[in-house]
Protein backbone atom coordinates (compact mmCIF):
# COMPACT_ATOMS: atom_id res chain seq x y z
CA UNK A 1 0.00 0.00 0.00
CA UNK A 2 2.95 2.44 0.85
CA UNK A 3 4.89 1.29 -2.08
CA UNK A 4 1.70 1.69 -4.53
CA UNK A 5 1.62 5.58 -3.00
CA UNK A 6 5.10 6.52 -3.23
CA UNK A 7 5.16 4.91 -7.06
CA UNK A 8 2.17 7.40 -7.56
CA UNK A 9 4.05 10.61 -6.73
CA UNK A 10 7.10 9.39 -8.55
CA UNK A 11 4.80 9.21 -11.40
CA UNK A 12 3.42 12.61 -10.45
CA UNK A 13 6.55 14.30 -10.23
CA UNK A 14 8.14 12.74 -13.26
CA UNK A 15 5.27 14.09 -15.59
CA UNK A 16 5.58 17.24 -13.90
CA UNK A 17 9.22 17.10 -14.56
CA UNK A 18 8.29 16.11 -18.12
CA UNK A 19 5.92 19.12 -18.84
CA UNK A 20 8.16 21.36 -17.38
CA UNK A 21 10.90 20.46 -20.18
CA UNK A 22 8.54 20.13 -22.96
CA UNK A 23 7.22 23.62 -22.21
CA UNK A 24 10.82 24.87 -22.46
CA UNK A 25 11.28 23.62 -25.46
CA UNK A 26 7.89 25.42 -26.88
CA UNK A 27 9.02 28.50 -25.28
CA UNK A 28 12.29 29.07 -23.92
CA UNK A 29 12.66 31.43 -20.56
CA UNK A 30 13.44 34.77 -21.75
CA UNK A 31 12.33 34.27 -25.34
CA UNK A 32 13.64 37.57 -26.61
CA UNK A 33 12.19 39.19 -29.87
CA UNK A 34 11.57 42.15 -32.34
CA UNK A 35 7.77 43.53 -32.18
CA UNK A 36 5.44 45.88 -31.01
CA UNK A 37 4.48 47.55 -27.58
CA UNK A 38 0.95 49.31 -26.91
CA UNK A 39 1.57 53.37 -26.32
CA UNK A 40 -1.09 53.84 -24.46
CA UNK A 41 -3.46 57.14 -22.82
CA UNK A 42 -5.03 56.67 -19.52
CA UNK A 43 -8.87 57.05 -19.24
CA UNK A 44 -8.73 59.78 -16.92
CA UNK A 45 -6.86 62.10 -19.73
CA UNK A 46 -8.76 60.98 -22.48
CA UNK A 47 -11.65 61.94 -20.93
CA UNK A 48 -10.89 65.61 -20.04
CA UNK A 49 -12.64 68.14 -21.23
CA UNK A 50 -11.36 70.37 -24.01
CA UNK A 51 -8.95 73.39 -22.81
CA UNK A 52 -6.94 75.62 -24.36
CA UNK A 53 -3.15 76.63 -23.70
CA UNK A 54 -0.73 79.19 -24.98
CA UNK A 55 0.76 77.36 -28.92
CA UNK A 56 3.80 75.51 -27.94
CA UNK A 57 4.44 75.88 -32.26
CA UNK A 58 3.41 73.23 -35.11
CA UNK A 59 4.40 69.19 -34.08
CA UNK A 60 2.83 66.64 -36.42
CA UNK A 61 0.64 69.48 -38.80
CA UNK A 62 -2.09 67.24 -40.01
CA UNK A 63 -5.61 68.17 -41.95
CA UNK A 64 -6.10 72.01 -42.21
CA UNK A 65 -9.25 74.46 -41.85
CA UNK A 66 -10.22 77.75 -42.91
CA UNK A 67 -12.68 80.38 -41.43
CA UNK A 68 -12.93 83.75 -41.49
CA UNK A 69 -9.37 84.76 -41.64
CA UNK A 70 -8.35 81.94 -39.13
CA UNK A 71 -6.34 78.55 -40.15
CA UNK A 72 -6.71 75.49 -37.92
CA UNK A 73 -4.34 72.59 -37.90
CA UNK A 74 -4.69 69.84 -36.36
CA UNK A 75 -1.65 68.35 -34.72
CA UNK A 76 -2.02 64.82 -34.87
CA UNK A 77 -3.84 63.40 -31.82
CA UNK A 78 -3.36 66.12 -29.62
CA UNK A 79 -5.49 69.35 -30.63
CA UNK A 80 -5.89 72.12 -32.50
CA UNK A 81 -3.74 75.30 -33.55
CA UNK A 82 -6.04 78.19 -34.31
CA UNK A 83 -3.62 80.65 -36.41
CA UNK A 84 -4.54 83.98 -36.87
CA UNK A 85 -4.17 84.70 -40.89
CA UNK A 86 -5.44 88.23 -41.40
CA UNK A 87 -1.98 88.74 -43.00
CA UNK A 88 -1.10 85.62 -44.61
CA UNK A 89 2.75 86.83 -45.10
CA UNK A 90 2.88 86.82 -41.37
CA UNK A 91 0.87 84.25 -39.99
CA UNK A 92 0.40 83.83 -35.73
CA UNK A 93 -0.38 80.80 -33.83
CA UNK A 94 -3.11 82.27 -31.50
CA UNK A 95 -3.82 79.60 -29.48
CA UNK A 96 -4.01 75.86 -28.92
CA UNK A 97 -7.21 73.91 -28.51
CA UNK A 98 -6.10 70.83 -26.23
CA UNK A 99 -8.30 67.64 -27.89
CA UNK A 100 -7.32 63.97 -26.74
CA UNK A 101 -7.36 61.97 -30.27
CA UNK A 102 -8.66 64.11 -31.97
CA UNK A 103 -8.03 64.45 -36.08
CA UNK A 104 -10.91 66.25 -37.60
CA UNK A 105 -12.91 69.61 -37.46
CA UNK A 106 -15.76 71.96 -39.17
CA UNK A 107 -16.80 75.06 -38.72
CA UNK A 108 -20.65 76.94 -38.57
CA UNK A 109 -21.36 80.26 -36.88
CA UNK A 110 -18.91 79.96 -34.67
CA UNK A 111 -18.92 76.12 -33.40
CA UNK A 112 -16.44 74.10 -33.63
CA UNK A 113 -17.39 70.53 -33.99
CA UNK A 114 -14.35 68.23 -33.79
CA UNK A 115 -13.75 64.53 -32.84
CA UNK A 116 -12.37 63.46 -29.41
CA UNK A 117 -11.85 59.59 -29.61
CA UNK A 118 -15.21 58.03 -29.84
CA UNK A 119 -17.12 61.74 -28.90
CA UNK A 120 -18.38 64.64 -31.32
CA UNK A 121 -17.71 67.46 -29.12
CA UNK A 122 -19.21 71.43 -29.98
CA UNK A 123 -16.82 74.01 -29.35
CA UNK A 124 -17.84 77.80 -29.17
CA UNK A 125 -15.31 79.86 -30.33
CA UNK A 126 -17.32 83.22 -30.70
CA UNK A 127 -14.78 84.57 -28.08
CA UNK A 128 -11.46 83.59 -29.20
CA UNK A 129 -10.25 84.59 -25.71
CA UNK A 130 -12.62 82.48 -23.92
CA UNK A 131 -13.16 78.76 -26.31
CA UNK A 132 -15.22 76.45 -24.22
CA UNK A 133 -16.95 72.96 -25.46
CA UNK A 134 -20.64 73.51 -24.71
CA UNK A 135 -21.64 70.30 -25.61
CA UNK A 136 -20.67 66.53 -26.34
CA UNK A 137 -22.33 63.73 -28.64
CA UNK A 138 -20.87 60.57 -26.51
CA UNK A 139 -20.02 57.18 -28.52
CA UNK A 140 -20.43 59.03 -32.12
CA UNK A 141 -17.39 57.17 -33.69
CA UNK A 142 -17.82 53.54 -32.26
CA UNK A 143 -15.63 52.23 -34.79
CA UNK A 144 -12.13 54.36 -33.73
CA UNK A 145 -11.71 51.66 -30.78
CA UNK A 146 -11.19 49.03 -33.82
CA UNK A 147 -8.19 51.41 -35.29
CA UNK A 148 -5.26 50.82 -33.03
CA UNK A 149 -5.99 47.37 -31.23
CA UNK A 150 -3.38 45.45 -33.33
CA UNK A 151 0.31 46.62 -34.06
CA UNK A 152 0.88 46.81 -38.00
CA UNK A 153 1.86 44.01 -39.30
CA UNK A 154 5.30 43.16 -40.10
CA UNK A 155 5.49 42.48 -44.26
CA UNK A 156 9.43 41.09 -43.92
CA UNK A 157 8.69 38.36 -40.95
CA UNK A 158 5.46 35.71 -41.46
CA UNK A 159 4.74 36.18 -37.68
CA UNK A 160 4.74 39.76 -35.68
CA UNK A 161 5.02 39.77 -32.14
CA UNK A 162 3.56 42.23 -29.97
CA UNK A 163 2.70 42.60 -26.02
CA UNK A 164 -1.14 42.13 -25.23
CA UNK A 165 -2.74 45.13 -24.06
CA UNK A 166 -3.73 45.81 -20.88
CA UNK A 167 -7.49 47.85 -20.91
CA UNK A 168 -6.99 48.91 -17.47
CA UNK A 169 -4.11 51.23 -18.37
CA UNK A 170 -6.62 53.29 -20.93
CA UNK A 171 -6.91 53.23 -24.72
CA UNK A 172 -4.08 52.34 -27.07
CA UNK A 173 -3.07 55.28 -29.17
CA UNK A 174 0.22 53.93 -31.38
CA UNK A 175 2.30 50.84 -31.29
CA UNK A 176 6.36 51.60 -30.53
CA UNK A 177 8.65 48.80 -31.93
CA UNK A 178 10.97 47.53 -29.63
CA UNK A 179 12.81 44.47 -28.26
CA UNK A 180 9.90 41.99 -26.04
CA UNK A 181 10.55 39.06 -23.45
CA UNK A 182 8.42 36.47 -23.63
CA UNK A 183 5.31 37.95 -25.90
CA UNK A 184 2.43 36.42 -25.18
CA UNK A 185 0.69 38.15 -28.08
CA UNK A 186 1.29 37.37 -32.27
CA UNK A 187 -0.54 38.64 -35.62
CA UNK B 1 -29.32 116.76 -10.55
CA UNK B 2 -26.75 113.51 -10.45
CA UNK B 3 -29.74 111.09 -10.43
CA UNK B 4 -30.96 112.49 -13.67
CA UNK B 5 -27.83 112.11 -15.03
CA UNK B 6 -27.33 109.01 -14.17
CA UNK B 7 -30.83 108.08 -15.97
CA UNK B 8 -29.68 109.67 -18.72
CA UNK B 9 -26.30 107.68 -18.85
CA UNK B 10 -28.02 104.42 -18.16
CA UNK B 11 -31.05 105.10 -20.88
CA UNK B 12 -27.97 106.02 -22.75
CA UNK B 13 -25.92 102.30 -22.47
CA UNK B 14 -29.71 100.50 -22.34
CA UNK B 15 -30.52 101.90 -26.23
CA UNK B 16 -26.97 101.36 -27.87
CA UNK B 17 -27.01 97.61 -26.66
CA UNK B 18 -30.47 97.19 -27.83
CA UNK B 19 -29.25 98.44 -31.04
CA UNK B 20 -26.23 96.30 -30.60
CA UNK B 21 -28.20 93.72 -30.32
CA UNK B 22 -30.70 94.33 -33.63
CA UNK B 23 -27.76 94.40 -35.25
CA UNK B 24 -26.76 91.17 -34.64
CA UNK B 25 -29.92 89.78 -34.61
CA UNK B 26 -30.45 90.98 -38.80
CA UNK B 27 -27.11 89.64 -39.41
CA UNK B 28 -27.60 85.99 -38.49
CA UNK B 29 -30.88 86.19 -39.68
CA UNK B 30 -28.91 87.03 -42.64
CA UNK B 31 -26.98 84.39 -42.04
CA UNK B 32 -29.38 81.78 -41.73
CA UNK B 33 -30.97 82.92 -44.97
CA UNK B 34 -27.62 81.82 -46.55
CA UNK B 35 -27.24 78.47 -44.31
CA UNK B 36 -25.25 80.00 -42.56
CA UNK B 37 -21.28 80.43 -41.98
CA UNK B 38 -19.34 77.56 -42.83
CA UNK B 39 -15.37 77.38 -43.33
CA UNK B 40 -13.53 75.59 -46.12
CA UNK B 41 -11.72 72.08 -45.58
CA UNK B 42 -9.07 70.11 -46.32
CA UNK B 43 -9.57 67.52 -48.95
CA UNK B 44 -8.37 65.06 -46.59
CA UNK B 45 -11.21 65.99 -44.04
CA UNK B 46 -13.79 63.03 -42.81
CA UNK B 47 -16.08 66.16 -41.52
CA UNK B 48 -18.28 68.66 -43.94
CA UNK B 49 -20.77 70.97 -43.03
CA UNK B 50 -23.51 71.81 -45.87
CA UNK B 51 -26.05 74.68 -45.01
CA UNK B 52 -27.46 72.69 -41.63
CA UNK B 53 -25.96 69.24 -41.61
CA UNK B 54 -22.82 67.77 -40.50
CA UNK B 55 -21.54 64.69 -42.24
CA UNK B 56 -19.08 62.72 -40.84
CA UNK B 57 -17.36 59.54 -41.97
CA UNK B 58 -16.31 56.79 -39.80
CA UNK B 59 -14.38 53.84 -41.09
CA UNK B 60 -18.01 52.16 -42.36
CA UNK B 61 -20.56 54.80 -41.21
CA UNK B 62 -21.69 57.46 -42.83
CA UNK B 63 -23.81 60.09 -40.22
CA UNK B 64 -25.83 63.17 -41.31
CA UNK B 65 -26.40 65.92 -37.63
CA UNK B 66 -29.00 68.39 -37.88
CA UNK B 67 -27.46 71.39 -36.49
CA UNK B 68 -30.07 73.79 -37.37
CA UNK B 69 -29.41 74.78 -33.78
CA UNK B 70 -25.86 74.61 -33.76
CA UNK B 71 -25.15 74.13 -30.28
CA UNK B 72 -27.04 70.68 -30.47
CA UNK B 73 -26.71 68.80 -32.58
CA UNK B 74 -29.81 66.13 -33.43
CA UNK B 75 -29.11 62.59 -32.97
CA UNK B 76 -28.15 61.23 -36.30
CA UNK B 77 -29.28 59.51 -39.33
CA UNK B 78 -26.42 56.19 -39.81
CA UNK B 79 -26.15 54.71 -42.77
CA UNK B 80 -23.60 51.93 -42.26
CA UNK B 81 -22.16 49.55 -44.75
CA UNK B 82 -21.60 46.36 -43.94
CA UNK B 83 -18.80 45.65 -46.75
CA UNK B 84 -16.26 47.87 -44.22
CA UNK B 85 -15.35 49.58 -46.99
CA UNK B 86 -12.43 52.02 -44.85
CA UNK B 87 -14.32 55.72 -45.89
CA UNK B 88 -11.55 57.59 -45.38
CA UNK B 89 -12.28 61.12 -46.82
CA UNK B 90 -15.98 63.19 -47.08
CA UNK B 91 -16.23 66.27 -49.87
CA UNK B 92 -19.77 67.71 -50.33
CA UNK B 93 -20.47 69.41 -54.01
CA UNK B 94 -24.00 70.83 -55.04
CA UNK B 95 -26.08 68.57 -53.21
CA UNK B 96 -24.16 65.29 -53.47
CA UNK B 97 -21.48 63.72 -50.75
CA UNK B 98 -18.46 62.18 -52.30
CA UNK B 99 -16.93 59.69 -50.40
CA UNK B 100 -13.28 58.33 -50.87
CA UNK B 101 -12.25 55.10 -48.86
CA UNK B 102 -9.68 52.04 -49.68
CA UNK B 103 -11.67 50.47 -52.29
CA UNK B 104 -14.20 52.92 -54.21
CA UNK B 105 -15.65 56.41 -54.51
CA UNK B 106 -19.31 56.15 -53.24
CA UNK B 107 -21.94 59.21 -54.54
CA UNK B 108 -24.42 60.19 -52.17
CA UNK B 109 -27.25 62.28 -53.08
CA UNK B 110 -28.53 64.90 -50.09
CA UNK B 111 -31.22 67.10 -51.94
CA UNK B 112 -32.86 65.56 -49.13
CA UNK B 113 -30.14 66.37 -46.06
CA UNK B 114 -30.57 63.97 -43.72
CA UNK B 115 -31.37 60.99 -45.50
CA UNK B 116 -28.64 60.39 -48.04
CA UNK B 117 -29.50 58.26 -51.33
CA UNK B 118 -26.90 56.11 -52.71
CA UNK B 119 -26.26 56.62 -56.64
CA UNK B 120 -23.16 54.72 -57.57
CA UNK B 121 -19.73 53.58 -56.19
CA UNK B 122 -17.12 54.13 -58.21
CA UNK B 123 -15.15 50.78 -57.94
CA UNK B 124 -11.81 51.29 -59.91
CA UNK B 125 -10.17 52.49 -57.00
CA UNK B 126 -8.28 50.20 -55.03
CA UNK B 127 -6.13 52.36 -52.83
CA UNK B 128 -6.02 55.21 -50.65
CA UNK B 129 -6.96 58.79 -50.03
CA UNK B 130 -9.35 61.81 -51.35
CA UNK B 131 -11.32 63.33 -53.80
CA UNK B 132 -12.49 66.42 -55.18
CA UNK B 133 -15.09 67.60 -57.47
CA UNK B 134 -15.61 70.44 -59.55
CA UNK B 135 -18.64 70.73 -62.27
CA UNK B 136 -19.30 67.73 -63.66
CA UNK B 137 -15.46 66.40 -62.80
CA UNK B 138 -14.16 64.72 -60.16
CA UNK B 139 -10.65 64.41 -59.20
CA UNK B 140 -8.86 61.41 -56.94
CA UNK B 141 -5.78 60.86 -56.05
CA UNK B 142 -4.98 56.78 -55.55
CA UNK B 143 -1.81 56.67 -53.64
CA UNK B 144 0.49 53.22 -53.91
CA UNK B 145 2.62 51.15 -51.96
CA UNK B 146 2.34 50.07 -47.90
CA UNK B 147 -1.10 49.36 -47.12
CA UNK B 148 -2.77 51.17 -50.34
CA UNK B 149 -3.03 48.00 -52.57
CA UNK B 150 -1.60 49.06 -55.73
CA UNK B 151 1.73 49.57 -57.53
CA UNK B 152 1.41 52.65 -59.52
CA UNK B 153 0.18 55.81 -58.16
CA UNK B 154 -2.66 57.77 -59.84
CA UNK B 155 -4.42 61.17 -60.02
CA UNK B 156 -7.82 60.06 -62.31
CA UNK B 157 -9.85 61.92 -64.21
CA UNK B 158 -13.69 60.79 -63.90
CA UNK B 159 -16.74 62.15 -65.72
CA UNK B 160 -19.94 62.58 -63.39
CA UNK B 161 -22.08 64.10 -65.91
CA UNK B 162 -24.59 60.92 -65.07
CA UNK B 163 -23.62 60.77 -60.97
CA UNK B 164 -25.01 57.07 -61.27
CA UNK B 165 -22.90 56.51 -63.83
CA UNK B 166 -19.13 57.79 -63.05
CA UNK B 167 -16.62 56.66 -66.28
CA UNK B 168 -13.08 57.68 -66.41
CA UNK B 169 -11.63 60.30 -68.60
CA UNK B 170 -7.91 60.21 -67.72
CA UNK B 171 -5.59 58.60 -65.28
CA UNK B 172 -1.77 60.60 -64.71
CA UNK B 173 0.85 58.99 -63.23
CA UNK B 174 1.60 60.55 -60.03
CA UNK B 175 4.66 59.98 -57.47
CA UNK B 176 3.26 60.05 -53.78
CA UNK B 177 0.06 61.47 -53.84
CA UNK B 178 -1.95 62.77 -50.63
CA UNK B 179 -4.36 65.34 -50.55
CA UNK B 180 -5.75 67.91 -53.44
CA UNK B 181 -7.76 70.98 -54.02
CA UNK B 182 -9.22 72.94 -57.01
CA UNK B 183 -9.83 76.44 -57.27
CA UNK B 184 -11.23 77.76 -60.79
CA UNK B 185 -8.21 76.83 -64.00
CA UNK B 186 -5.88 75.58 -61.39
CA UNK B 187 -5.71 72.00 -59.70
CA UNK B 188 -3.45 71.07 -56.94
CA UNK B 189 -1.86 68.07 -55.53
CA UNK B 190 0.02 67.41 -52.81
CA UNK B 191 3.27 64.62 -53.56
CA UNK B 192 4.33 63.59 -50.12
CA UNK B 193 8.09 64.16 -50.28
CA UNK B 194 8.05 65.27 -53.44
CA UNK B 195 6.13 68.72 -52.70
CA UNK B 196 3.04 69.36 -54.75
CA UNK B 197 2.24 69.88 -58.36
CA UNK B 198 -0.24 72.44 -60.07
CA UNK B 199 -2.21 71.82 -62.95
CA UNK B 200 -3.69 73.67 -65.42
CA UNK B 201 -7.78 72.45 -65.86
CA UNK B 202 -9.18 75.45 -68.61
CA UNK B 203 -9.93 71.87 -70.00
CA UNK B 204 -11.29 70.03 -66.86
CA UNK B 205 -10.91 66.85 -68.89
CA UNK B 206 -7.44 66.99 -69.39
CA UNK B 207 -5.09 68.83 -66.79
CA UNK B 208 -2.08 69.61 -67.90
CA UNK B 209 0.94 69.98 -65.39
CA UNK B 210 2.85 73.18 -65.75
CA UNK B 211 4.36 73.73 -62.06
CA UNK B 212 6.39 71.55 -59.49
CA UNK B 213 7.26 72.85 -56.17
CA UNK B 214 9.48 70.64 -53.84
CA UNK B 215 11.32 71.27 -50.64
CA UNK B 216 8.15 70.50 -48.51
CA UNK B 217 6.19 67.28 -47.45
CA UNK B 218 2.51 68.17 -48.68
CA UNK B 219 0.03 66.66 -47.32
CA UNK B 220 -3.29 68.57 -47.63
CA UNK B 221 -4.28 71.81 -49.43
CA UNK B 222 -6.66 74.73 -49.45
CA UNK B 223 -7.13 77.13 -52.28
CA UNK B 224 -8.74 80.08 -51.89
CA UNK B 225 -9.27 83.03 -54.21
CA UNK B 226 -5.61 83.75 -54.70
CA UNK B 227 -4.37 81.99 -51.85
CA UNK B 228 -2.95 78.18 -51.03
CA UNK B 229 -3.14 76.98 -48.22
CA UNK B 230 -0.67 73.82 -47.17
CA UNK B 231 0.23 71.81 -44.73
CA UNK B 232 2.84 68.62 -43.65
CA UNK B 233 5.03 67.44 -41.66
CA UNK B 234 7.30 70.30 -41.83
CA UNK B 235 4.68 73.26 -41.64
CA UNK B 236 2.10 75.46 -43.04
CA UNK B 237 2.96 76.76 -46.00
CA UNK B 238 1.45 79.47 -48.00
CA UNK B 239 1.19 80.97 -51.12
CA UNK B 240 -0.12 83.88 -53.46
CA UNK B 241 -1.53 82.68 -57.19
CA UNK B 242 -3.45 83.88 -59.97
CA UNK B 243 -2.80 80.61 -62.57
CA UNK B 244 -1.07 77.22 -62.26
CA UNK B 245 1.98 79.34 -63.51
CA UNK B 246 2.20 82.11 -61.08
CA UNK B 247 2.45 80.42 -57.51
CA UNK B 248 4.34 82.81 -54.92
CA UNK B 249 5.56 81.32 -51.37
CA UNK B 250 4.65 83.78 -48.99
CA UNK B 251 5.15 82.57 -45.66
CA UNK B 252 5.78 79.38 -43.26
CA UNK B 253 4.81 77.83 -39.57
CA UNK B 254 7.98 75.69 -39.54
CA UNK B 255 7.43 72.65 -37.04
CA UNK B 256 9.10 72.82 -33.77
CA UNK B 257 11.10 70.12 -32.69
Amino acid sequence: MLCMRTKKWVHIALSILLLLLLSCNIRPQNFETEGYKPIYMPYDELNQPISTQNSTGLKNPGKIYYYNNYILVSDNGQGIHIIDNLNPANPVLKTFIKIPMNKDMAIKNNYLYVDSYKDLVVIDIGDMNNIKEINRVKDAFPNVETENALPPRDLQSTQTYYECPDKNKGIVVSWQKTKLKNPKCRL
Amino acid sequence: MKTFTKIIALSFILSSLLFLNSCSKSESTSLSNTGGSTGKGGSMARFTIANNTLYTVDNATIKAYDITNPANPSSATAITLTTSPEFETIFYYQNKLFIGSRSAMYIYDVNNPLNPVHLSTYNHVLSCDPVVVQGNIAYVTLRAGNNCGRTQSLLDVIDITNPSNPTLVKSINMQSPYGLGVYGNTLFVCEGNNGFKAFDITNPKNPVLVKTITGMFGYDVIPLPNLLLLTGKDGLFQYTYTNPNDIQWISTIPIQP
